[in-house]
């Protein structure tokens, strides 16, 4: 007895168990509740710690070399931006004219290049300065950006400078073609000094740039561009990581300065170059230096404190690496959250475990009630009480079980009343289905015969909507009818109208071609006529010239006139001078006769004398012999001026014939100079009428081009139109084949023969 | 309806520079708008968003050549039609055309060549053919007809010689019966006219750029017809072209031009012919 007091004592929890949903419900709440948490918590402390120090390091290196990529991305475009535009076609095309010495095409061509500039960093803003040198080192394009995102300047020709002897020009000029200048990244320089911004801040820069050379391999200089270095270094201290300030972030170059140093920014540009202060990452992390010297892509995390990303960076696809980008965190912060997690877990599972068993208990306890109400009300109907109701305790389905056995024992009750109604009832209603059941099969000639009974009014009121029906089926076939037809005869319609208009806009861009080629005709035709007009003008000029030369002759002709008439005049005031030296010679010649008649008488009277006078005799003689000789040259004389009267006379008449022809000669130029006169108002005219032609023909060339604009216009929507024609001729045959749809899917309704 | 974009005045120079340089044709100012329309049609058909967007695809896209030879095909103007200036094909069938072939008697040459220097859609090219048989002693020569233009699509056109009714307007009804037949269009609804075999045989089409700096690949031309396509160049570039022409001339070869297209033309051993309404060169014999 003590026995199996004790044994049943030991018994009794798994007893009540047994017996009793409510204890099996809590139970089996619990084991639910318990066992995935055990297995999902085990899991998860063995490895959540492992799995999240793994996490950090791979999230930490996906993240690095992310952002060192995105450098490396953003330097290798700036490379392959100064290779383009040392290839551009502005850039070709000013190297072209520049070889031809075409300084208009060259001064035009620096101007494309200054706008290929502009649009260019409008496009791709990283650069702060592109600018062309030529070969000797003067800046010829140069576009300023002060700062990112503002507006591109390019800077006036006055104030360009020439750079010949920086080192930048001097190593690209040396570079074959295809080969880069990248320089270091270093501090910007203004006038020596390291420039300092409004914001305090420096302006760090890298420089690319190409040689031109053209293809006989003549050097033109280089393309030059200064890049922000700001933008890939600023956004690195402001990220997630460098901002918490448990984690640090550098970007440091080959030598290990700093040019970024997100812990402490006073120890950035220590370089020699730069700012000089001698700070490097290599004396300030030795424990990674060789690392980070190494110019591998690695994560660092043998240290038992730190995860150490190392990346290296290039400034161009192919480049040698010019540093790296370090980020150094702590394992403390990157595996707090683990340790939170875990401390979390473990107060839920103790929570979810309280919360099961109250919910188990809350929900067993009126699930319970309900059920004993129902057996105890099933077991009063078993002994023949029909009346007995289960009380309804809850508002689950038990509860709503509960109700309908109640409701269930109601119509049991009633049923057992009515059952012979319902017989009858259902023989007029078979009678009234077989009656309408044709129209199922769309017989509309159907009609129910109406009684008397309760079927009766379905009957009658079934009639009435057969009749309705019949109506409707009626109006739809006749309007189907109809708007098929007139959809068919639309469409032929709309058909011929699309032909049309596709003719009609071939037609249209046919008649404008040819409009354009006349206003290209017409526009030559201006051309010629405004030639002509120019030709004109120096016939003009010409006829004006003659003019004045056949005025100046007139002119010389008639000053030699007046020359040669005084001429004549002295030459015959010679003549008669002439006539008076003849008389002259006359009276000499008379003198010599008498003196030789005195000779004789002298001789005579001499041999009279006799030996006296014989010496007066030949004094005589010598006379005689003197007046002889005087009368011969005075004959000679006389023949001679005979000879000058005779030629003084003919000389006269020649010039007296000559100012004759010197006369008509001048009438002769003052006729041409009126012919010329006469052609010069011809030509002015006919210089007119081409200029009037020109202006016409100027006014039409406008007008045809207003004419062939138009045209183009009307072309561009007559297609249209002749597009939308078409589409509606397609619609409108959509609606056709609709509405033949529409009458086909109603013909098959059968109506009665008469109306 | 009309939301196309204006060409900028440097959207203008640059593609102007760019035509003249590929095919020799000058858009001045009073056809920039020619070119607007043109230019909108195809970068639209690239759905690309501006000028200087599709300028840039056709000067540096992997695509542009093709891409520059449809829009050649929108730039040129391919206005022409048979028997297109009627005193030029009177000159030719009653002066020119008895001339050469009394001299080829003499010399005993019964070939014949005709250029159509930018023929277009081919009209030209036919009608020059016609015009040739039509000549009462034409039969004994043997002739071709060579035409060039540097539109690809024309030349297609051109091959096939096929044509709507108004195309042939100007085409005396004879010879449209006795060249042509017509026909109902590819797509069934239209009437069109097809050149028959003889003539089509008599002519050769090919590419050719006038301005290109290669020398032309055609023999000496017996007659070359250029008509309306000089109106099209710079006054420097039609001089070159028409020296060029003139150097394709046999000896005693004759050049048609249409009309007020060139004016005082010098080059030795070519002279001008005066016939009504025309403008004709001629090559003296050397």
């Amino acid at each position: 007895m003590d026995e199996k007091t004790g044994l049943g004592k030991l018994l009794a929890p798994i007893e009540w168990l047994r017996s009793h949903i409510a204890a099996k419900l809590i139970f089996f709440g619990i084991l639910m509740a318990i066992i995935p948490l055990s297995i999902i918590g085990s899991f998860v402390f063995i490895n959540l710690t492992n799995r999240f120090e793994a996490n950090a390091i791979s999230s930490g290196f996906d993240s690095a070399s992310a952002d060192g990529e995105a450098i490396n991305g953003y330097l290798e475009n700036l490379q392959s931006s100064i290779a383009y535009l040392g290839k551009s076609a502005p850039m070709q095309g000013m190297v072209a004219a520049k070889n031809n010495g075409d300084e208009e095409i060259y001064a035009l061509r620096r101007e494309k290049l200054a706008q290929e500039f502009i649009a260019f960093s409008q496009e791709n803003p990283f650069f702060t300065q592109l600018r062309y040198l030529d070969e000797t080192g003067q800046e010829i394009v140069r576009v300023d950006i002060k700062l990112v995102g503002e507006e591109p300047i390019i800077v006036p020709q006055e104030q360009l400078q020439n750079k010949a002897g920086r080192y930048y020009f001097d190593d690209t000029m040396k570079l074959n073609r295809g080969e880069m200048l990248i320089s270091p990244i270093d501090l910007n320089r203004e006038g020596g000094e390291v420039e300092i911004l409004p914001d305090g801040s420096y302006r760090p820069v890298i420089r690319y740039a190409v040689p031109i050379i053209d293809k006989n391999g003549k050097r033109h200089g280089i393309v030059l561009g200064n890049a922000f270095v700001s933008t890939f270094l600023d956004p690195l201290a402001e990220t997630e990581r460098a901002t918490d300030g448990l984690n640090k972030t550098f970007v440091i170059n080959n030598d290990g300065f700093y040019l970024k140093n997100s812990a402490e920014p006073e120890k950035e540009w220590g370089g020699s170059s730069d700012l000089d202060t001698g700070a490097t990452f290599f004396t300030d992390y030795p424990q990674y230096a060789n690392a980070a010297s190494g110019g591998q892509l690695l994560a660092v995390s043998e240290n038992i404190d730190d995860i150490v990303i190392i990346v290296p960076l290039q400034a161009g696809r192919e480049e040698e690496p010019f540093g790296a980008f370090i980020t150094i965190e702590s394992k403390d912060t990157a595996l707090a959250t683990v340790r939170a997690a875990q401390k979390v877990f473990l107060a839920v599972l103790a929570a979810t475990v309280l919360l099961s068993i109250a919910i188990a208990i809350a929900i067993s306890r009126p699930l319970t009630n309900q059920i004993n109400k129902i057996m105890e009300m099933f077991s009063m109907v078993g002994i023949g009480d029909f009346d007995a109701r289960a009380e309804v305790v809850s508002q689950d389905e038990l509860g709503d079980m509960a109700l309908s056995l109640n409701a269930m024992l109601d119509n049991t009750l009633s049923l057992i009343q009515s059952s012979e109604e319902r017989e009858q009832m259902q023989d007029s209603i078979m009678k009234l289905l077989e009656e309408i059941g044709g129209v199922a099969d769309r017989d509309l000639t159907v009609e129910a015969e109406v009684t008397a009974d309760m079927t009766g009014a379905i009957a009658d009121s079934f009639n009435i909507m057969i009749e309705q029906l019949r109506e409707i089926i009626t109006d739809v076939q006749d309007t189907t009818l109809q708007v098929s037809a007139s959809a068919n005869e639309v469409q032929a319609t709309t058909e011929h109208l699309a032909i049309g208009s596709e003719e009609q806009a071939d037609q249209i861009v046919d008649t404008s071609a040819a409009i354009d080629e006349m206003a290209v005709s017409i526009q030559q035709v201006s051309e010629n006529a405004a030639l002509s007009a120019t030709v004109g003008e120096q016939a003009i000029d010409n006829a004006r010239q003659g003019t004045k030369a056949v005025a100046a002759t007139v002119d010389s002709m008639d000053r030699i006139r007046v020359h040669v008439q005084e001429t004549a005049k002295r030459i015959k005031r010679l003549g008669e001078s002439s006539q008076e030296i003849g008389e002259i010679v006359k009276l000499i010649s008379d003198i010599a006769d008498r003196t030789s008649i005195l000779a004789l008488n002298a001789s005579i009277q001499a041999a009279m004398a006799g030996d006296a006078g014989r010496g007066f005799a030949v004094v005589a003689e010598e006379v005689e012999r003197l007046a002889e000789r005087s009368t011969g040259a005075t004959n000679q004389i006389d023949t001679l001026i005979r000879a000058i009267q005779n030629e003084t006379y003919e000389a006269v008449s020649a010039m007296e014939s000559m100012t004759d022809e010197v006369v008509a000669g001048s009438e002769l130029a003052e006729n041409a100079g009126i012919a010329l006169q006469e052609i010069e108002t011809v030509s002015s005219r006919l210089g007119e009428l081409i200029q009037s032609i020109s202006l016409a023909a100027n006014q039409q060339a406008r007008g045809s081009e207003t004419v062939a604009r138009s045209m183009n216009e009307i072309a561009e929507v007559t297609q249209q139109t002749a597009a939308g024609t078409k589409q509606a001729a397609v619609s409108i045959n959509n609606l056709s084949m609709l509405a033949d749809d529409l009458r086909n899917s109603v013909s098959t309704f059968k109506l009665p023969d008469h109306e | 309806m009309n939301n196309r974009p204006n060409l900028s005045e440097v959207e203008y120079l640059n593609w102007r520079e760019v035509v003249h340089d590929r095919c020799g044709i000058y858009f001045t100012p009073s056809r920039r708008h020619f070119l607007e329309s043109r230019l909108w049609e195809r970068l639209q058909h690239r759905k690309l968003k501006s000028y200087t967007e599709y300028y840039h695809f056709v000067l540096y896209n992997s695509d542009g050549d093709h891409e520059w030879g449809q829009l050649l095909d929108l730039l040129l103007n391919n206005e022409s039609s048979f028997f297109r200036h009627t005193p030029s094909f009177t000159a030719l069938t009653e002066h020119v055309l008895p001339d050469l072939m009394q001299k080829k008697r003499l010399l005993g040459i019964n070939t014949f060549s005709i250029w159509s220097a930018g023929c277009a859609n081919g009209q030209e090219a036919y009608s020059l053919a016609i015009a040739f048989l039509e000549t009462a002693v034409s039969r004994q020569y043997q002739l071709t007809v060579w035409g060039t233009d540097i539109s690809q699509r024309s030349l297609q056109t051109a091959k096939k010689g096929i044509y709507k009714p108004y195309d042939i307007r100007n085409m005396p009804p004879p010879y449209l019966q006795k060249y042509m037949c017509s026909t109902k269009a590819a797509n069934g609804r239209r009437m069109v006219y097809q050149l028959n075999d003889t003539i089509q045989k008599l002519t050769q089409f090919s590419a050719l750029n006038l301005t290109a700096p290669e020398r032309y690949s055609l023999p000496q031309q017996d007659v070359i017809f250029c008509q309306n396509v000089l109106i099209y160049f710079q006054p420097a570039d039609r001089k070159t072209i028409v020296e060029r022409l003139c150097d394709h001339l046999a000896p005693n070869g004759y050049l048609f031009l249409a009309p007020a297209e060139m004016i005082r033309l010098k080059i030795p051993d070519i002279r001008q012919v005066k016939l009504e309404e025309t403008l004709i060169y001629q090559r003296e014999r050397r």
